[in-house]
């Protein structure tokens, strides 16, 4: 997959005109990730918005001495919108379950081009506000049903 | 009817100017609830953003026929943004759990202010997204206790 596709097909830049998308495809770094390599590790700075590529990333999160496993990703998906809302940090982390290409576009490059193009930053927090909220509810029915068979 | 609302505190309205905050405050509804009262129900059409101003509001899910308690939401907390992103329904049932005031917006004018100023609907949008986030990880922290 092209970076630039990738980008285009991620429901995060939904609605981003050709030109926008190109400016974005000019900040975007790619990454190769072997099976078992870390990505991100939770706790730390978020660095970047993560477009995966190929590959899986297995999204996992340490809590009181205890590894969960939260979700499997694959091409398309996004990780590190952490980085955009505080803690401002990776509150996971991120395991490639295969060999694996990322597509990282910084936060600072991000948040910059957001600040000086008023409309893509509008179109970009609603498309990420939907990806949240799309995540916290998937999550909380979960807890309903674990609850229920607890 | 439209009531003077103060909600100049609340994190879904972080960072904005005390003009951007008074045009929101111009589109609250405020509302009264007694303890058990239900305020919306899971699956409804989501009609507006509830700011909760006093008491406390528990958020429950029919899972299979089951209904359970996933949360308690205090004064300053936000729910219902389900109008503003999909599904555009209300994922839960509010009940009142300790008599309440709630700030009410509705969806069609929250989307309209947002429509007329991109700067402060980006500003709504990311506090929304914070606070979505926030919850998320306390759902996730209560699946974390769960599986011990």
């Amino acid at each position: 997959m092209d970076p630039i596709v990738a980008l285009k097909e991620s429901p995060a830049f939904r609605g981003f005109s050709t030109e926008q998308l190109d400016q974005l495809g000019e900040l975007v770094l790619v990454r190769d990730y072997a099976l078992d390599q870390a990505v991100f590790r939770q706790g730390e700075e978020a660095f970047g918005l993560c477009i995966i590529m190929d590959g899986t990333i297995a999204l996992q999160e340490k809590v009181a001495g205890r590894l969960v496993e939260l979700a499997t990703l694959g091409p398309g998906d996004l990780v590190g919108w952490s980085g955009l809302v505080p803690p401002h940090t990776f509150t996971g982390s991120g395991v490639a379950m295969s060999k694996t290409k990322v597509a990282i576009v910084k936060m600072e490059d991000l948040r910059r081009m957001l600040d000086e193009d008023v409309h893509a930053g509008y179109v970009f927090e609603r498309n990420l506000a939907e990806l949240i909220s799309q995540r916290f509810h998937e999550t909380q029915a979960l807890l309903a049903r674990n609850i229920v068979d607890w | 009817m439209a009531a003077k609302v103060d909600l100049s505190g609340a994190p879904g309205l972080a960072n904005l100017a005390s003009e951007q905050v008074r045009r929101v405050e111009d589109l609250a509804i405020v509302r009264e609830y007694q303890t058990d009262e239900v305020i919306f129900r899971e699956g409804e059409e989501a009609y507006g953003l509830c700011f909760i101003l006093s008491g406390a509001v528990k958020a429950r899910m029919d899972a299979g026929g089951r209904v359970v308690d996933l949360d308690v939401l205090k004064p300053g907390e936000l729910l219902g943004w389900s109008g503003l992103v999909p599904p555009h329904t209300f994922t839960t049932t509010a009940v009142c759990a300790q008599d309440c005031r709630l700030a009410i917006l509705k969806v069609e004018d929250v989307q309209r202010l947002m429509t007329e100023d991109d700067k402060l609907g980006r500003l709504l949008l990311h506090n929304l997204s914070a606070i979505i986030a926030d919850r998320l990880r306390r759902v996730q922290e209560r699946l974390a206790d769960l599986a011990r």
